[in-house]
């Protein structure tokens, strides 16, 4: 592992052998992909809620799904499993305990962007 | 050293970014990036890649599915090379891809390892063209 991540202690939301891989792929890769983080989770979390309110199954599973795979590619585990509960409800059609869900997923993505910005400023 | 036409189909803009990242790497060129199954088969009879890279976790989109893609790009197009890409390792999944012809299967989050079998298959299949 590289000494110059900090420590960021047992609970970190993001896999660092994950973030240790893309930081040494170089071209600024990772700067890259949490630039991308940045812009693109609020505004998919905002479309998420959006599907919510409107109780439109269909678009809180794609939506969700695609949080899940943003998730996957740091190692963010909780965030995916978050986000892949909510996206099990939208294909079930029982939208149920999903805004619930989605508040925990909120929080969970200021963490991950948290540990991010830590490791790249 | 031959440069050859690659196409990333994944919903994830995270994936694509990294999987181009590791494409270009390998010595191709990425001509197009499909976020669904549907839109990526358009973009592949249109651009004609050698290497499609194809997200088989995909949400269905205008009634194609990322299995029917496959096969539709393995009907028309046996000779192009097809890296299937999932975030679970089911191995049945695996092998019905690997099965049906598919050059290999990896698996997210991607690293220099996860993607070293990969080169070293596309090395095999276009020995003029891999680094």
């Amino acid at each position: 592992m590289n000494t110059d991540f900090p420590d960021t202690g047992n609970d970190c939301p993001i896999n660092l052998d994950v973030i240790q891989n893309l930081h040494d792929e170089g071209e600024n890769l990772l700067g890259a992909l949490v630039e991308m983080f940045i812009s693109e989770v609020p505004r998919q979390l905002a479309t998420l809620e959006d599907a919510l309110a409107k109780k439109d199954p269909g678009a809180v599973r794609l939506t969700a799904h695609t949080l899940k795979s943003t998730g996957a590619n740091f190692g963010a585990t909780r965030m995916l499993g978050l986000a892949g509960e909510i996206e099990e409800k939208g294909r079930n059609g029982s939208l149920e305990g999903a805004s619930a869900l989605l508040v925990l997923l909120r929080a969970e993505c200021a963490r991950v962007r948290e540990a991010l910005e830590a490791i790249v400023r | 050293m031959l440069t050859l036409p690659a196409l990333i189909i994944d919903d994830s803009p995270f994936a694509r970014k990294i999987i181009r990242h590791h494409l270009v790497k390998l010595g191709f060129h990425v001509v197009g990036e499909a976020d669904n199954a549907a839109q990526g088969l358009r973009l592949f009879r249109e651009l004609k890649p050698r290497l499609v890279t194809l997200d088989v976790m995909m949400p269905e989109r205008e009634g194609t599915s990322s299995l029917a893609a496959f096969r539709t790009i393995r009907s028309e197009a046996p000779e192009t090379a097809v890296v299937v890409v999932s975030a679970v390792p089911f191995e049945k999944t695996r092998d019905t891809f690997l099965n049906e012809g598919a050059t290999a299967y990896v698996i997210k989050p991607f690293s220099q390892f996860s993607f070293e079998p990969v080169r070293q298959k596309l090395q095999r299949i276009f020995p003029a063209a891999v680094t």
